[in-house]
């Protein structure tokens, strides 16, 4: 199957993204319920996914990423945006079929751990809508703090709403 | 494993590392345990382990080679010349967590150094390794390297800056024990 394992943890591993996860994560992007919370608009087709994701995002910019693997299978997709050496932008989805059995949460814990301790980053912030309550009870779970808004920043369903701002810096870990 | 062997010893061989060979070395490199004694910062998958293929492997400087254990790859073994110096070269390998223990590192690197100061004519390898790393240290001194230096919180990783460890061997120390 896919890639090679990164990252250990209890119930979940980490594993590299690989070329033929691209319809994997094709499949999930584009569901309606799931692309508004990872703010897309457009349809991607599984060579825009592999170019665009694959081969940019992950391959030539070096931004960790991983699929997140239950017992082997897929479960959904971490990564981190370097955006400078000491700072990066946390995303995370997990397929509808695996939600609400915490591994979303091990996975950014997984992520976190990497971050801080092998990539020594200071500070790891998430953009999320502020609709989406069950990862803004996650993100805060894990011990991010909410920072801030962007106003109007995200247009969907005929209106614009708000995205939220937190963060969590590297001695704030629990 | 499907190369051809370079270097052949008792319990291990040196084989050319061919395309096939990348998804082993991509599941070793990028296992918690082998990243433990060494400072590759991030994951890799296999279209970058393809690239690095085609623009060191097959680079005519650097000496890469697969440790393979009858048809099974066990491991890597790297010898890389310094830049601009031709009698210095850097030695580098790790081994799989499920093969480690059974002398297969030492013989690789018996087998490379020699070839090493033989065929390549070198005065001096050496190697760099993270100052906790005990299981490097003591192949190093096993093999006859003197530590020449530290460099002090070189790399950053588990957590904090850390040590930095460098380990030489000269010609005529290898040749006269």
């Amino acid at each position: 199957m896919s890639g090679a394992v990164f990252l250990e943890g209890e119930k979940i591993e980490l594993r590299t993204v690989e070329k033929n996860d691209r319809d994997f994560i094709r499949d999930n992007v584009n569901r309606p319920e799931y692309r508004r919370n990872l703010f897309g608009s457009k349809p991607e087709n599984s060579s825009q996914i592999k170019e665009n994701f694959i081969e940019e995002f992950v391959e030539e910019k070096e931004n960790p990423t991983f699929i997140v693997t239950v017992e082997g299978k897929r479960a959904g997709l971490v990564a981190l945006r370097e955006e400078k050496p000491y700072k990066a932008e946390i995303g995370i989805w997990i397929t509808d079929e695996k939600r609400r059995n915490g591994f979303g949460k091990e996975a950014v814990e997984l992520a976190l751990e990497y971050s801080f301790n092998q990539l020594n980053h200071h500070r790891i912030f998430a953009r999320i809508l502020e609709t989406n309550n069950a990862s803004i009870r996650m993100f805060e779970n894990l011990g991010f703090t909410r920072e801030g808004t962007e106003r109007d920043s995200f247009y969907a369903e005929g209106e614009y709403q708000d995205v939220l701002l937190l963060s969590i810096l590297e001695d704030e870990r629990s | 494993m499907s190369g051809a062997v370079f270097l052949e010893g008792e319990n291990v061989n040196l084989t050319t590392i061919e395309e096939e060979d990348l998804e082993f070395i991509r599941d070793s490199f990028n296992h918690p345990e082998v990243r433990k004694g060494i400072w590759v910062r991030n994951p890799r998958n296999l279209d970058q382990e393809k690239e690095w293929f085609e623009e060191e492997v097959s680079d005519e400087d650097t000496v890469n080679l697969l440790i393979s254990e009858e048809e099974q790859p066990v491991g890597t073994i790297s010898l890389e010349p310094q830049e601009g110096v031709k009698e210095t070269a850097e030695i580098g390998l790790h081994i799989h967590p499920d093969y480690q223990g059974n002398g297969y590192g030492t013989e690789a690197c018996e087998m490379l150094i020699e070839h090493g100061f033989m065929n390549f004519n070198y005065n001096k390898i050496f190697a760099k390794v993270l100052a906790d790393n005990k299981p490097s240290i003591r192949l190093w001194e096993k093999l006859g390297f003197e530590k020449e230096g530290e460099l002090r919180e070189h790399v950053y990783t588990r957590g904090k800056h850390r040590k930095v460890l460098i380990f030489g061997v000269l010609k005529n120390e290898w040749v006269s024990q």
